[in-house]
This record gives structure tokens, sequence and C-alpha cells, in this order.
């Protein structure tokens, strides 16, 4: 700053000063909203916990796993881990750039909007309002606010940049560009979609570009959402609570730089051996790995700028917060390159094991870091002593050894389930043919994991209790701070410091003010400029995205199609959008690697070319029931009333199920009211139905429904079921696999032939 | 099959130019933080903790 006074010929002899007042009630209120959502969204947690472990914990249609299980990942990802970030850049930024936020009124509609938005979604999912792709299930209109609500942030955010008065923009900052830019890029290219209702949409995408989409998102809202914020909060409150300067800011440089342009690539490891090519798989594991080098020198800058204070450790809850919370975030960003080498991969993917990585992730890094953040900022917020500091402790306590109860559990029965699947007897049969048996294996370590699940709320509680007991205790007027920094024209070097002169601008003057702007040092120039710094940022993120997606576009048209396969019936798309609403993908996949133990289970694994009308692509991630990409074929397919007994009660079929009872799907009757609309926005997007199609879309459901709820009459079923919601989901399910396996009995045909023939 | 495909359409290029451009920026990286001159490292990375003490609450 002293420099940049002695350059311009009107330097001020001493600095002239200015008063900031920082806006610390909005970030108040970004504190209380994390702690309330926090144990919301982890109670939600708890709940889905149980229902694995005992079913009958599926008490309610709007209160299923596969509809809950949606709300607890919305939950603590958006509304815990949201607004605690937004909590951190609030507080961190106004300081750093030593000016208040751009906009009271844009902070405002920030923090109203962002909660509008969780209490939607609060209401949607369990009603069944799905887009299905994970992490971003919201339905179209609540995408559209949640852009509306990020623009706002933006514009808050980069509108209080350009108005600091500190010519620096520190490390912390350069994590919240990152953030800001790419969850923009991610959230508006996942979300595009064919609106076919209010609450309805299709994905634009469809099959294998769908889930290279959907996991480039997936994965860098892990990047982008939990960690490049989480460490911009790690640069700036760790060093805060150790009054200590981070270890190595050179290092911190690099850090930024590898984490943001690295992490870009790495989301194909989600789709190991699945219809993905070969390449990009590639490509995502490589990466992965290579991000194991600048997590890990994130993790040790973090850790040893509190060296020094390790004797604050026994009693300072903060510290001891902040020094766990790094230690996961080296922990799990160790485990995730692991588990995307594909032969680790081809063990752990569809298990716990990835349940385990990410809960290590979510409870150890962003919790602990969270509640660090709120136990160090609650005394200068509120301006009073925390409540109770052995409540804090406890805090600490309990979630630590919550977080190693749980993914002990989850490590377990990741391992032991994957082993099972893979285990041939030694006649070179599965030595475990009947999925059921796997699962029911694991249900003691799931009820290990309702206990650690619940030994993490329980701490979560108390840090709740202490927010709110410290709040009512204190007797301080509550103020937003006020500081006296150096005016802003002063230190940016403004148009006062240099002017330029009369007559004319020469190009000499142009070359000293910049020269003069950059303080002789080209970098200092970028940085300083947050809008070029931001564009670089861009840049970095798109190459990664652009390398990624855009081959798999320009093959659209090369992808081998196969001709038997075509567009669902209207019964069974509608079908289709029930299995949705159930959320029936958040524990059966229909992707079939290909891996002689899951042709062996399942049938032949799964093509590129059958996912070609699938908007969106119904793979799945988890396996908490089995594969369902080949129910209607082979030894798999089974009777119509089969399902419907199956539905109505999965234990009547099967004795050792978890699935929870569908009984409202035998009762409901099918809404058709929008088929016709789906058709025509299945048209749109490309997939080949007519329009005499489309006008005759419901009587032929009407027909195929009476059709199958004859069959399961004349079976022995129950009566009385042809437009009931459950006969368009059998429909559906009836078809899956039936296409391919057409196709691969005519080229056996074929084959055969020319082997007769001479 | 796909991988025909892919080797067909000739789309390696992109994963070889991409790791291309990655080992460059990351190269200028390195060079960059390197190149930091010791004063201004300490200048920046005091930025958090010096921030000017606050003079008087403002009640709102």
């Amino acid at each position: 700053m002293e420099a940049a006074l002695s350059t311009g010929p009107a330097a001020h002899a001493s600095p002239r000063m200015e008063q900031v007042t920082y806006d610390d009630r909005i970030v108040r209120w970004f504190v209380y909203a994390t702690m309330v959502w926090g144990a919301v969204g982890m109670l939600v947690g708890l709940i889905i916990a149980l229902q694995i472990a005992w079913w009958p914990a599926n008490v309610h249609e709007v209160l299923t796993f596969g509809r809950l299980r949606p709300l607890h990942t919305n939950a603590v990802i958006f509304a815990f881990a949201g607004n605690a970030i937004f909590a951190a850049i609030y507080y961190s930024s106004q300081r750093l750039l030593k000016t208040r936020m751009f906009s009271d009124i844009l902070s405002q509609a920030h923090f109203w909007g962002w909660q509008g938005i969780i209490v939607s979604a609060a209401i949607t999912l369990p009603l069944g309002y799905s887009q299905s792709k994970e992490y971003a299930e919201l339905e179209w209109p609540i995408d559209i606010a949640i852009a509306v609500v990020w623009v706002v942030f933006a514009i808050n955010f980069f509108g209080a940049i350009a108005r600091r008065r500190e010519k620096h923009l520190y490390v912390a900052i350069w994590f919240y560009i990152a953030t800001i830019i790419t969850v923009a890029v991610l959230h508006i290219f996942n979300s595009l979609v064919i609106p076919a209702g209010v609450l309805k949409s299709y994905s634009v995408y469809a099959g294998v570009q769908d889930a290279l989409v959907q996991w480039w998102y997936g994965h860098n809202a892990v990047a982008f959402f939990l960690t490049t914020p989480f460490l911009g909060l790690m640069y700036y409150f760790p060093p805060k609570a150790a009054n200590r300067p981070v270890f190595s800011y050179k290092l911190s440089i690099i850090h930024f730089g590898s984490l943001v342009f690295i992490y870009i690539w790495a989301g194909p490891h989600h789709l190991h051996y699945t219809a993905l090519p070969e390449w990009a798989s590639t490509l995502g594991m490589v990466f992965s790995v290579m991000l194991w080098m600048p997590s890990w020198g994130g993790m040790l800058n973090g850790l040893l700028t509190l060296r020094g204070a390790w004797g604050k450790l026994r009693d300072d809850a903060v510290l001891k917060f902040f020094v766990v919370g790094i230690t996961f975030y080296g922990m799990s960003t160790f485990e995730g390159p692991m588990l995307s080498v594909k032969s680790v991969n081809a063990l752990s993917h569809y298990t716990d094991w990835t349940i385990a990585h990410v809960h290590s992730g979510a409870l150890g890094w962003n919790g602990f870091m969270t509640f660090g953040m709120v136990y160090w900022l609650v005394p200068k917020l509120w301006k009073t002593e925390m409540w109770s500091k052995k409540l804090a402790n406890a805090h600490f306590w309990l979630g630590t050894i919550g977080i190693i109860v749980y993914v002990m559990a989850m490590y377990s029965a990741g391992v032991a389930q994957g082993l099972m699947w893979r285990a041939f007897d030694e006649t070179g049969r599965l030595a475990y043919p009947d999925f059921v048996e796997t699962v029911a294996e694991l249900i003691p370590m799931y009820w290990v994991r309702v206990v650690g699940g619940t030994l993490y709320l329980a701490g979560t509680l108390l840090g709740v209790l202490n927010l709110v007991m410290s709040v009512v205790k204190s007797k301080a007027k509550l103020s937003d701070e006020t500081v006296s920094v150096t005016a802003r024209e002063v230190v940016m070097g403004g148009a006062e410091a240099i002017p330029l002169p009369r007559g004319g601008v020469k190009y000499d003057d142009v070359l000293n003010k910049v020269h003069a702007q950059s303080h002789g040092n080209i970098h200092r120039m970028l940085e300083g400029w947050g809008g070029v710094f931001t564009v670089l940022v861009l840049v970095g993120i798109l190459v990664g995205s652009i390398a990624e997606i855009v081959p798999m576009i320009l093959v659209k048209s090369n992808i081998p199609t196969i001709a038997s396969v075509q567009p669902y019936t209207p019964l069974e798309l509608e079908g289709r959008d029930l299995y949705i609403r159930e959320g029936c993908n958040n524990c059966h996949s229909q992707m079939i690697r290909p891996m002689r133990h899951e042709v062996e289970r399942y049938g032949e694994y799964g093509k590129p070319g059958e996912y070609v009308y699938e908007h969106p692509f119904l793979w799945g991630s988890k396996r908490t029931g089995p594969d369902l990409a080949r129910e209607g074929v082979g030894k798999l397919r089974k009777s119509h009333t089969w399902h419907v007994r199956h539905f109505e009660n999965p234990r009547a079929v099967n004795e050792k199920s978890i699935m929870p009872a569908y009984g409202w799907l035998l009762e409901r009757d099918l809404d058709m009211s929008h088929t016709q609309q789906k058709l025509r926005a299945m048209i749109t997007l490309g997939v080949p139905y007519t329009e005499a199609q489309v006008e005759s879309a419901v009587s032929d459901a009407e027909k195929q429904s009476a059709s199958i709820a004859a069959e399961i009459e004349a079976e022995g079923g129950p009566a009385g079921l042809a437009n009931k919601e459950v006969v368009a989901m059998i429909a559906y399910l009836q078809r899956l696999g039936v296409d391919l396996d057409r196709e691969m009995k005519l080229g056996a045909e074929a084959s055969a032939q020319s082997e007769v023939a001479p | 099959m796909m991988r025909d495909v892919m080797q067909n359409a000739g789309l390696e290029i992109f994963a070889e130019v991409g790791l291309l451009i990655f080992f460059g920026v990351f190269l200028a990286l390195m060079v960059r933080a390197l190149m930091m001159r010791r004063g201004e490292v300490e200048e920046v990375s005091q930025l958090p903790l010096q921030e000017p003490e606050p003079q008087h609450g403002e009640v709102r």
C-alpha cells in the first residue's frame, strides 16, 4: 500500500481513513439456520438409517426411504453445509475485503430465498416430486429459484470485491470465487430439462450422456460446495483461532490452483465399468489419483498452521473440532483417490463402502469445520462467552465417537457385501445367489450405524442447546462491528493517486498506470483484479468440463443404436415416472457391470445403445436391493401377480426383504392427465413418438392396463386392478431388459443360420 | 464396442490436450508461487490476523 502511494505523483502524506461497519446480523442469521437445518437434516438421516435396519420404520407413504433419502442428502448438503458456508463467507469476506457486503437487501434476499428453497425441498421431496438425479432431485421451478438466489449471492459478493479496501485478495477469497462460479456452471448445465407439468420434467440428456453430466455435477458438487468453500473457511478461521498465520502461503496458492483445475476432471470415476466409454473412465481415475497430492498439501497446510497451538487443544473445543475436521479431510481425500482406482471400485461400487466414505467427509470434515467455526463465532457475534465449554467438549467427543462407530460399521458392511456378491463356490456357482442373503448379513452393521448416527446427532443437539443458551444469556446489545480502515482510493491506487495528463493519453502514461497498479509485478495485478481472476478460474474449470463432456455429445450419433430398442409405451412411461416418484433408484441400480459375477446374477451387462431414450438415466449408485436392468427377461422375470404381491407386502414373497410395502400403488388410480404432455416433451427431446401415438396415448395406456389386469386376475391375483398405479409400475418393470434380449436372440439366430449356410 | 466407436471418432486428442493444458497451468502456478517475494508472502498471510480493532458498537 505504501508503495502505491509513492509511485503516484499525487500521493498523500498520511493515508486517509474511512469507517466501515460490517453486517454481522446476516452472519448471525446464517449461523442459526446452519444449526437448525443441521439438526433436521441429521434427524432425517437417522430415520433412514433406522429404516434400513428395521423396515417397519417406513411408517407412511411420504416417509419411505426412497422419498426421505433425497431429503436427507439435500438437507445436509444445501441446508446445513450451505448455510454454514454462507456464514463463513459473509463473516470473513467483509473483514478480508474491509468493506460491508455490497447490499443489505441482497444479503437478506439471499438468506430468505435460500431458506425458502430449503422449505420447498422439504415439502416437494417427500411428496415424490423428484428429477431422480442425485443431489439435484429438486424439480425445475425450484432449480430456477436456486439459480436466481445464487445470482443474488454472486452480485453481493463480487460487488463487495469491487468496493474493497484491500488490494490483495487473500487465498480464502479465491476459494470463495471458485465456489460461486463453478456451482453456477454445474447447477445450470445439470438442470437443463424440458418441463412436462408444473412439477415434472425430463432431463435434456439421455442415458450415457445424462450419467456423465450428472456425475460431472455430482462429483463437483462435492468439490465446489463441500470442499472449496470449506477450504476458504480453513484458511481463515483456524489461523484466527490459533492466532497464527497460515503455515505456508505459497503452498496455499499451489493447493488452490491444482485443486480447482484437477477436481473438475475426476467425475467419471463414479461410472467405472458402466456403459461409459473406457477413456472417460480412465481419465477420471488418473485425475482422481492426482488429486490426492493437492488435497494432502492443503491438509498439511491446515494442520501445520495449528503447530505451536497444540497446548490449547486440551481445553479449546474450537481447535479440537478444527484439528479433527482437517484430519478427516486428509482421510477422505486419500480414500477418494483409492476408491477411484478401477480395481478397488470394482469391489466398493454399489456397496456401503461409498456411504462410509462420504460420511467420513461429511461428518468429519464439513460437520466439524462448521462446528469449530460456530463455536469460534458465537462469542464474537453475540458478545458473550460460550454458555458451557464442558458441553462443547462433550459435543466434540460424542461427534468423534459417533463418526468412528458409523464409518467402521459401514466399512464392514460394504466390504462384506462386495465380497459376498462376487463369491463363487467350488462348483463355479454364485455362493450367495439370492441377493437378500447378502442384505440380511448386514443388518447388525446397520444397527451399529444407527448407534453412531444417534451419537453424532446427540452432539449436534448439544451444540444447538449451547448456542441457544449463549444467546439467551448474552446481556450485550447486539451491534455491528465498526472499524477504521485506509480509504479505498488510497489503497487501490485509483485515479486520484495516478492522474492521467490532460490533452490526450499517451502510450507511456497508460503503461505507467498499469505498472503502478501492478507494483511492477504481473501476478499481483491478476490477483488484485477480481474480475480477471474470476475469468481465469472459469476457464480452468471449463477446460476440464469441455474435454470430458464435448466428446460425449459429439459421439451421440455414433452411439451404436440397437434396432430393437424402442421408446416406452405410454403406460410404461407412466410406470417409470412412478418409479422415479417413489425413489426406487435410491436402492436399485439399472446398470450391470461386465463382470462374471454380475452377468451370472443379473444377465447381460449394460450397453450404451440401450439407454438412448432414458430421460433421465436411472443407473443408480447403491444396491440396497438387487439390480433391475434385466427384471423383465430370463430367469429374473416374474409373473405380474408376483409383483402385485411384492408391492403389497414384500415379505409375502421374500421373507428376509427389507423393502417398504407399497400398498397405495394397488389402491390409487393412475393419473393420466399429463400423459400426452409427457409424450410431447419426449418428442421435443428427440424420442421418436408419432403424433398419432400422442393422440391415442391415454386409450393405449388404458388398453395395456386392462390387459395386464386381466392377466393378473387369470393368474389368481386380485381383481379390478385396471388403471391402478401398480399396473403401470409392473408394465415398466416387465419391460426392463426386453429390447436388448430380443436383439440378442435375433443375433444368435442370425449367427446360427450363417453357420448352417454353406 | 464403445471403445471402437471412440477410437474411430478420433477424440483421444481431447484427453491429451487437456493433460498438456493442465501441466502447463500447474508449472506456471509453481513458478509463480516459488517466485513470490518473502515480504509479500508475509504481508498476505498476515491479512486475517491484522484486522483493525472494532471501535464502537452501533446499536441496530
